[in-house]
C-alpha cells in the first residue's frame, strides 16, 4: 500500500484524503469561513454532501454505513454514510485544536517532529477523554492513534503504544467512519512491529466484518493487499502468492478507477514478483520482472515497479552470493526506477532505501570513497520526504 | 540588496564626466563589458578573464593596471554577493578588502586611492552584511562579540575610508565636476555605513549615537544636494530607516510614502517633466521607497495597507510606459507585495501573488531574486495546495528554487510534482526535457550520478518524440549527451577495480546517445576513440578520429586527443606537431566561434599547452621515449615558460590554475630556485585548498631543501651561518606545509625535526615530535622509526630540561624496547641519567643534576643499567679511555648518592674512584686516548684536519671537566 493512501480516510468510495491533512484542513476552513457567525453556529458541526449540499447540524453519530445528525429544534435524521462527503466538527475542544496545530507543524518536517507528535497525540487523548459528544470523543481518539503511529514509523519500539492507540479507538467506536482504515493501520503497525499473527488476526477480523456487513469491495482489495505484506514479511511468501489474484480481482472490481486503485494494482503487481523474490526464486523474479517490463514499454508506473523489483532481485541475489556484479546491477535498476516513478509514495521511498542499502553494502572499497556519504543521503532523504513510509524507520536505523 | 542601488547611481554620477582620452576610452569600454558579463549575465567568472586579457595588453600604465585590478577587486565583491556558500562569500570579500587595502596603501592621496576607497565601503556594507547575518545566528556568546567585533572592524574601516575620500576631494570638488560628484558618493556611502555601524554597536547608546551620527551625516547631505535629486531622495531612504531602526516607524513610514510619492510627482508633472535620461534613476528610487514601505508594513504585520501600497505601485507603473520594474528595488518591491497578498489569507491574492512572483521570477535573470521568488512560489504551493491549480511552470519555478536555494530533497519533490502535473500535450513539450534536465541536474549535484544519467536518459525516453522541430531535437540530444557524460563521470569516481561493472549504465547511455543523438556521430566517435585510448588501441583511436569532420564542435578536441594518442604512443615529435599546429596556426585562423565549439576551445587550447608541457617535463625528468629517455635539465625552462602562464591565462578553469601551479613550482624545484617554488606552492594552496597536488609539490620542495642541507652538511669551509640559515628555510616551508595539512608527510615532520635539533631549538624539536606523535604514534609502519630514532632524542632534550617526569614514561618505553642487558648504548645512558642524574661543569663549578633521584634504581637489580654500562668499557682496547673515565665516574657519582639513602654505596663509591684514581691520582684522565671503533673511526678519518683539531678540542675539553668531576667526588667521598 502506498504511503498517501496508507493515511486516508474514506467517507465513501469517491472521497479520499490523507488523514493528517483533513484535521488541518477541516480546521483551517472553519477558522476561516466567512460562514462563520454567532457562537452558536460556531459550535454547529457542517455536514458536506456529496451533491454539494451543506447543512448545519449536530452530528450524533458518524459511522461508516450511516449518519445521525440533528438539526437546531428539529428532530433525528438519519442517512447513508456513502451519501455524505465529510463532516467538520465545530466547538472542538481547545486540546483538540493545539494537537492539530502540533501534528500539522510536525508534518511540515519540523526539527522536533517526534517531540510534536508525542505533544500532539496527548493533546487528542485529553480532548478525547474531555469530549462531551461520541463522535468527538472517536476523532480525537483516531486523530491520537494516528499521531502514535507516525511516532512509531520513525521508531519501531513505539509501534506498541500505536497498536494500543488503535485497540482503544476501534473498542470505543468499532463502526465509526474512521474505523475501517483504522483496522489496516492496525494491521500495518503489527506488521511493521514484527508480530505477524496479531497483523493476520486483525485481518481475519476484518475480512469477516466485510462478509458480513457487505462492505465495499474496496476494502476486501485493501485487506488483501495488507495480508500479502504481512505474510511476506513474516517470511511465508508460499502463502502469500495465491492471495494476489484474488485482490487483483478485487481491485478489477472497484469503479472509478482513480490514481489511488491504479496504484494499488501496480503495486500488486510488485507484490506478485516479490513472492518470488522471497522465496528465493531468482531467475523466477527477475524474468517476471522482465516480462513486466516488456509488455509495459510505455507506461512508467509500471517500469517503475518492475524495475524496483528487478532491483530488489539482484540485491537480494547479491547479498545472498556476495556478487558485487549484482549488487551493482541492483544499484542501476533501482536508479531507473527511481527516475522514472513520479508518484513519490511508498515506493519511492523503497527505491531510495534500496539505493541506499546496496551502496552501503558494496562499501567504499568497491563504490568509492564518497558512497557512504552519497548513502546517507538516500536515508536522509527517505526520513525527511517519505516519513509515512515503512522505509523510514528502517532509513533511520540505517544511520545510527 | 541597497548596494546595487548604489552602485547604479554611482556609475551614472561618476561616468557623466568621462575622460576623453582614445585610449583610456578603449580601457573604459573593456572594463564596462567586463562588469556588464557580471552583472547583467551573472557570467562574474568570464568579466573576469576579460579583465586579465586587458592586463596583458602591453601600452598600460602603472595606475591602469592599479584601476583594473580595482576592477576586478568590484567582480570579486559582485562574486561574493552571488555565492549561496557564506564560508565562500568571506573568503571573497576578504580576498577584495585585502587586493584593496594594497592599493590604499600604496596611492595615498592620488585619484586611484579615491575609487578604491569608494569599493572599499562597498565592500565593507556587503561584508558587514554577512558577518551581521552570522551574528544572528551564532548562539555562542563568545563568537557572536567575536563576530561583532570583526564587523565593527570593517565598518570602521569604510568609514575613516569615506572620510578619507571627501577629505581628499574637498578642494577638488570646487571645479571639478568629476571630483564633485565622487565628494558626494562617499559622502552618501558614509551614511549608509554609520547606518549600518549601529547594528553592531555593544549596547543600546552607542546604538543610539551612531544613529544620531548616521542620521546627522545623511540630513546635511540632503541639505546639500536637495530632495528633489534622485541622491537627495536615496538618502531620504536611508534616513528613513534610521528611524525605523530606532524604533520611530511611523515616522519612517511616513518617509517612505513622502519619496515615492513626490517622486511620482516629479515623474508626472505637465509644467515641468524630467529629464527623460534621469527618468529611469527617479523610477529606481520610487520603487526602493516602496520596497521599503511594503516591507515594513509587513514586517507591521498589516498586509492590507502592504497590499493597497503594492497595487498603487503596479498602477503607477503601469502609466508609465516603456519602463519596467528596477533591479532590483522594482522586483524586491513586488515581492513584498507578493507576501502581502500570502498573508493576507485571501485565496484569490494567494493565486495573484502567484502571477506576481512568476513574473519576478522571468524578470530577475540569474540573481538572487529568483530563487526568493521561486522560494516564495514554493511555499505558495506547498502551503494552500488546495486553493491554487497546479501549473507546471509554478511548480518547475518552485523546483529550480528550492535546487537553488539549497535544498536539493524539496527540489526533488518538487520536480515529481511537476512531472506528475505535465497533463497536456503542450505541457509536455514545453516542461517535459527541461524538467527531467533538472532532475538530472539536482541528481548530479547530490552526487548521485547513475541516478542523473538515467534522468537524462528517461527524459529522452519519455519526451523526446513529442516535437520534431530543430530546436527541440537539438535540446533532446542535449540531454543524451549528458545522459553519457554523466556517465563518463561516474566511472571516474569508482575504484579501478569497479569499472568494468558499470558495464549496464554505460550501455544504456550508448544507446540513449546513439538513439536521441543520431547526428553526434562525432562525439560518439570521440568517446569510443578515448575508450580505445584507454586500452591502449592506438591505431583503432587514430581511425575513429579521422572520422571526425572538420566543421564538427568536437574537432578540437578531436585533434588534442589525437596528440594524445602519440604521446601514449611514445612518438612525441608528431605529438608535438599536431599540438603546436593546433595553437599556432589553426586557433588563429578560427576565432569567434560559438556554443559547443567555443566550450570546446576554452578548454582544449589549455589541454593542449597542458600536453605540452607535460612532454617538456617528462623529457626534464628522463621520462620521454628514447633518445630523450635521459633526464634533460635543460627542457625545465620549457616547462616554466608554458606552465607558469596557465594560471593567469586560464583562470576560468581550476583545473589548469591547479596544474599550471603545480609544475612552475615543480620546474622551479628543480632549477634549484626554491623561493620562486615556494611561491607556486602558495599560490596553489591559494587556488585550491584541497588540491591533491599539494602534498607532492610540497614534498618536492622539501625533498629540495633536504638535499641542499646534505650537500652544505658535506661542503668544507662553508661561509659562517649558511647551513644554519638553509636549516631555518626548510623548518619555515615544513611549518607552512604542516599548517592546516590534514596528514603531514613523515619525512618531512621527521627531517624537520632534527634540523630543529641541529639549530638547537628544542621547543620546536618537540612540537614536531608532538606532531609525529599525533599523526604517526598509532601507526605501525612508523611506531619503531620513532622508537628508534625520535624517542631516545627527544628523551635527551627533556632530561636537559630537566623535565624528567615527562622524559620518564619515554624512557620507560626504550628500555621496555630491548631485553634486559641488550639495551644499545645511547638508552643505556638515558636510563642512568634518568634515575640518577649526572655531574655537570658549569664554568669551573661542578653541578649536581639529580634525574628522578632514584640512584639505586639505576645500579640495583632488576634493571642493574650502570653496572651494564660498566661492562661495555671493559674491553682492553676500551679500558683507560675517556669513555671508560666517564663511565667511571658516573658509577661514583651514583653510588655516591646511593650512599646518602644507604651507607654501604659509600664503600662503592670510594672504591670506583680509588680506581678512577689508581694510576697517581688522576693522571690517566689527562693521557686518556680519543678511542674509535668501526664506523665512528672511518667517519673520523674522513674529516679534514680542522675538523679533527675541533674534535680534540672537544675531547680536551671533556678530559678537562672529567677531572674537575673526580676533583669534585673525591672532595665528597674523601674529605
Amino acid at each position: 500500500m502506498n504511503e498517501g493512501m496508507r493515511t486516508t480516510m474514506t467517507d465513501n468510495l469517491g472521497m479520499k484524503r490523507p488523514a493528517f491533512l483533513l484535521g488541518g484542513l477541516a480546521l483551517g476552513f472553519l477558522l476561516a469561513s466567512p460562514l462563520r457567525g454567532s457562537a452558536q453556529d460556531k459550535d454547529l458541526d457542517r455536514i458536506i454532501f456529496t451533491d454539494g449540499r451543506t447543512v448545519k447540524a449536530t452530528v450524533l453519530q458518524d459511522d461508516y454505513d450511516k449518519v445521525v445528525f440533528a438539526k437546531v429544534g428539529r428532530a433525528k435524521k438519519e442517512v447513508p454514510a456513502s451519501k455524505v462527503q465529510r463532516i467538520l466538527y465545530g466547538g472542538l475542544p481547545k486540546p483538540f485544536l493545539d494537537g492539530d496545530k502540533a501534528e500539522k507543524a510536525a508534518d511540515q518536517g519540523a526539527e522536533n517532529s517526534q517531540d510534536l507528535y508525542e505533544n500532539a497525540a496527548r493533546s487528542f487523548e485529553l480532548a478525547a477523554n474531555s469530549a462531551k459528544r461520541a463522535p468527538v470523543k472517536a476523532l480525537g481518539l483516531y486523530r491520537a492513534a494516528l499521531c502514535r503511529m507516525k511516532l512509531g514509523l520513525k521508531n519501531k519500539t513505539l509501534l506498541p503504544t500505536a497498536i494500543k492507540a488503535f485497540q482503544a479507538f476501534l473498542e470505543f467506536a468499532p463502526k465509526s467512519r474512521f474505523s475501517l482504515q483504522a483496522r489496516l493501520e492496525l494491521a500495518r503497525c503489527h506488521r511493521l512491529a514484527g508480530d505477524l499473527q496479531g497483523g493476520l488476526k486483525v485481518l481475519d477480523a476484518f475480512s469477516k466484518r466485510i462478509l458480513d456487513e457487505t462492505l465495499p469491495v474496496k476494502w476486501d482489495a485493501l485487506v488483501q493487499i495488507e495480508r500479502i505484506r504481512t505474510l511476506l514479511a513474516g517470511g511465508k511468501p508460499r502463502d502469500a502468492a495465491p492471495l494476489v489474484d484474488g485482490a487483483a480481482r478485487s481491485l478489477a472490481e472497484i469503479q472509478p478507477k482513480t490514481d489511488e486503485v491504479r496504484a494499488y494494482q501496480v503495486e500488486l503487481k510488485f507484490l506478485e514478483g516479490k513472492t518470488k523474490i522471497e522465496s528465493k526464486d531468482y531467475s523466477g523474479a527477475q524474468a517476471y520482472y522482465q516480462a513486466l517490463l516488456d509488455k509495459s514499454p510505455k507506461d512508467p508506473d509500471i517500469r517503475a515497479a518492475a524495475y524496483a523489483g528487478l532491483g530488489e532481485t539482484c540485491y537480494a541475489r547479491g547479498m545472498a552470493k556476495k556478487s558485487v556484479k549484482d549488487l551493482w546491477e541492483a544499484y542501476f535498476h533501482f536508479g531507473r526506477a527511481y527516475v522514472l516513478d513520479i508518484r513519490d509514495r511508498e515506493m519511492g521511498a523503497r527505491v531510495l532505501y534500496y539505493q541506499g542499502a546496496t551502496l552501503l553494502a558494496l562499501g567504499p572499497l568497491k563504490a568509492g570513497r564518497e558512497s557512504a556519504a552519497t548513502a546517507k543521503g538516500y536515508f536522509n532523504q527517505v526520513i525527511k520526504f517519505f516519513p509515512m513510509s515503512d522505509f523510514a524507520a528502517l532509513a533511520a536505523e540505517k544511520l545510527k | 540588496m541597497k548596494r546595487t542601488m548604489i552602485l547604479g547611481l554611482a556609475g551614472v554620477l561618476l561616468l557623466a564626466g568621462a575622460s576623453a582620452r582614445a585610449q583610456k576610452k578603449a580601457i573604459a569600454r573593456e572594463i564596462e563589458f567586463a562588469k556588464g558579463l557580471a552583472s547583467e549575465f551573472g557570467f562574474v567568472g568570464l568579466g573576469n578573464q576579460v579583465l586579465e586579457d586587458l592586463l596583458n595588453r602591453k601600452d598600460l600604465s602603472p595606475e591602469d593596471i592599479d584601476r583594473i585590478n580595482l576592477e576586478k577587486c568590484d567582480l570579486l565583491i559582485q562574486a561574493a554577493r552571488a555565492m549561496p556558500k557564506v564560508e565562500k562569500k568571506i573568503e571573497f570579500y576578504e580576498q577584495a578588502t585585502s587586493k584593496i587595502e594594497d592599493v590604499l596603501s600604496r596611492f595615498k592621496g592620488k585619484d586611484i586611492a579615491n575609487q578604491a576607497r569608494m569599493l572599499y565601503a562597498k565592500a565593507a556594507l556587503n561584508y558587514g552584511q554577512v558577518i551581521s547575518s552570522l551574528i544572528e545566528e551564532a548562539t555562542d556568546p563568545q563568537k557572536k562579540e567575536e563576530l561583532r567585533l570583526k564587523a565593527d572592524k570593517i565598518y570602521r574601516g569604510a568609514i575613516k575610508a569615506c572620510n578619507d575620500a571627501k577629505s581628499a576631494l574637498e578642494e577638488a570638488r570646487k571645479t571639478d565636476r568629476e571630483a564633485r560628484n565622487a565628494y558626494y558618493m562617499a559622502w552618501m556611502h558614509l551614511g549608509e555605513l554609520q547606518k549600518a555601524w549601529a547594528t553592531v554597536a555593544q549596547n543600546e547608546t552607542q546604538r543610539k549615537t551612531r544613529l544620531e551620527m548616521a542620521k546627522g551625516t545623511l540630513e546635511n547631505f540632503i541639505y546639500e544636494v536637495g530632495d528633489d535629486t534622485p541622491a537627495g531622495a536615496h538618502c531620504l531612504i536611508l534616513y528613513a530607516q534610521c528611524s525605523e531602526m530606532e524604533g520611530n516607524v511611523e515616522d519612517a513610514l511616513s518617509d517612505f510614502a513622502g519619496t515615492k510619492d513626490s517622486i511620482w510627482d516629479t515623474l508626472t508633472s505637465k509644467d515641468n517633466p524630467p529629464d527623460p535620461n534621469i527618468v529611469p534613476i527617479l523610477v529606481t528610487v520610487m520603487e526602493e521607497a516602496y520596497y521599503n514601505q511594503i516591507r515594513l508594513l509587513n514586517k507591521l504585520q498589516k498586509p492590507d495597507e502592504a497590499m493597497k501600497s503594492g497595487e498603487e505601485m503596479i498602477a503607477r507603473m503601469s502609466q508609465l510606459r516603456d519602463i519596467k520594474p528596477s533591479k532590483p528595488y522594482g522586483l524586491l518591491a513586488r515581492l513584498e507585495y507578493a507576501k502581502a497578498m500570502v498573508a493576507s489569507g485571501v485565496p484569490a491574492m494567494r493565486r495573484k501573488a502567484l502571477n506576481v512572483c512568476k513574473e519576478v521570477a522571468d524578470l530577475a535573470g540569474t540573481s538572487y531574486i529568483r530563487t526568493e521568488a521561486q522560494k516564495l512560489i514554493d511555499y505558495i504551493l506547498t502551503t494552500q495546495q488546495s486553493t491554487v491549480a497546479l501549473d507546471p511552470d509554478l511548480l518547475y519555478k518552485a523546483a529550480e528554487g528550492s535546487f537553488r536555494s539549497g535544498s536539493p530533497f524539496k527540489a526533488l519533490a518538487n520536480v515529481k510534482k511537476t512531472l506528475r502535473n505535465l497533463k497536456t500535450a503542450e505541457q509536455k513539450v514545453k516542461y517535459g526535457l527541461k524538467t527531467y534536465k533538472l532532475l538530472g541536474r539536482i541528481l548530479t549535484d547530490l552526487g548521485r550520478l547513475a541516478d542523473a544519467s538515467f534522468a537524462f536518459g528517461t527524459g529522452c525516453e519519455i519526451f523526446g518524440y513529442l516535437d520534431s522541430s530543430t530546436n527541440y531535437q537539438n535540446m533532446v540530444a542535449d540531454l543524451a549527451i549528458r545522459c553519457q557524460q554523466v556517465a563518463g563521470v561516474f566511472k571516474t569516481r569508482l575504484p579501478a577495480d569497479s569499472r568494468d561493472m558499470i558495464q549496464p549504465l554505460k550501455d544504456y547511455a550508448n544507446h540513449i546517445v546513439s538513439k536521441f543523438a543520431p547526428n553526434n556521430a562525432d562525439f560518439i566517435n570521440l568517446n569510443a576513440a578515448k575508450e580505445l585510448l584507454a586500452k591502449k588501441k592506438y591505431d583503432q583511436a587514430l581511425a575513429k578520429l579521422a572520422l571526425i569532420k572538420q566543421n564538427s564542435d568536437y574537432y578540437e578536441k578531436a585533434l588534442v586527443t589525437k596528440a594524445k594518442v602519440y604521446m601514449e604512443k611514445k612518438d612525441y615529435a608528431t605529438a608535438k606537431r599536431i599540438l603546436k599546429d593546433y595553437l599556432e596556426k589553426y586557433i588563429p585562423a578560427h576565432q569567434n566561434l560559438q556554443g559547443r565549439a567555443a566550450m570546446a576551445r576554452a578548454n582544449m587550447e589549455p589541454m593542449a599547452w597542458y600536453h605540452l608541457g607535460l612532454m617538456a617535463y617528462k623529457e626534464a625528468m628522463g621520462d620521454a621515449p628514447p633518445p630523450a629517455n635521459k633526464p634533460d635539465p635543460s627542457k625545465w625552462k620549457e616547462v616554466l615558460r608554458i606552465f607558469e602562464r596557465m594560471p593567469k591565462a586560464y583562470a576560468y578553469n581550476l583545473s589548469f590554475v591547479e596544474q599550471g601551479w603545480y609544475y612552475t613550482g615543480v620546474a622551479y624545484t628543480a632549477m634549484g630556485r626554491l623561493r620562486k617554488a615556494q611561491e607556486a606552492y602558495k599560490n596553489l594552496k591559494a587556488a585550491k585548498k584541497t588540491s591533491k597536488l599539494i602534498p607532492y609539490l610540497a614534498l618536492d620542495i622539501f625533498r629540495a631543501h633536504l638535499n641542499r642541507i646534505r650537500k652544505y652538511e658535506r661542503t668544507r669551509n662553508l661561509p659562517k651561518g649558511t647551513l644554519e640559515s638553509a636549516y631555518k628555510e626548510a623548518l619555515a616551508f615544513a611549518d607552512e606545509y604542516i599548517k592546516g595539512n590534514p596528514l603531514p608527510q613523515y619525512a618531512v615532520l621527521y627531517e624537520s625535526f632534527n634540523f630543529a635539533l641541529n639549530l638547537g631549538d628544542q621547543e620546536k624539536a618537540l612540537s614536531l615530535y608532538a606532531l609525529l606523535e599525533k599523526f604517526y604514534g598509532k601507526n605501525p609502519k612508523y611506531t619503531g622509526k620513532i622508537l628508534k630514532f625520535v624517542k631516545p632524542r627527544v628523551a635527551e632534550i627533556l632530561q636537559k630540561m630537566g623535565d624528567f617526569n615527562r622524559a620518564k614514561p619515554i624512557v620507560e618505553q626504550l628500555l621496555g624496547a630491548y631485553k634486559k642487558g641488550r639495551w644499545p648504548l645511547p638508552v643505556l645512558w638515558l636510563g642512568v641519567f634518568e634515575y640518577g642524574g649526572w655531574l655537570e661543569v658549569d664554568g669551573v663549578r661542578v653541578k649536581e643534576i639529580l634525574g628522578l633521584n632514584q640512584p639505586l634504581k639505576a645500579l640495583e637489580p632488576p634493571l642493574e643499567l650502570m653496572p651494564t654500562l660498566y661492562k661495555t668499557v671493559q674491553a682492553p682496547e676500551s679500558k683507560f679511555s675517556l669513555q671508560w673515565y666517564a663511565i667511571v665516574a658516573e658509577y661514583t657519582y651514583l653510588a655516591y648518592r646511593a650512599g646518602l639513602k644507604e651507607p654501604k654505596w659509600f664503600n662503592e663509591a670510594r672504591t670506583y674512584l680509588k680506581v678512577a684514581m689508581s694510576i697517581d691520582d688522576f693522571e690517566g684522565v689527562k693521557t686518556a686516548p680519543y678511542l674509535l671503533k668501526g664506523k665512528e673511526k672511518a667517519f673520523f678519518d674522513r674529516l679534514s684536519p680542522e675538523k679533527k683539531k675541533k674534535r680534540f678540542k672537544e675531547h680536551e675539553k671533556q678530559r678537562q671537566d672529567l677531572l674537575r668531576i673526580f676533583q669534585y667526588l673525591k672532595s665528597k667521598l674523601m674529605g
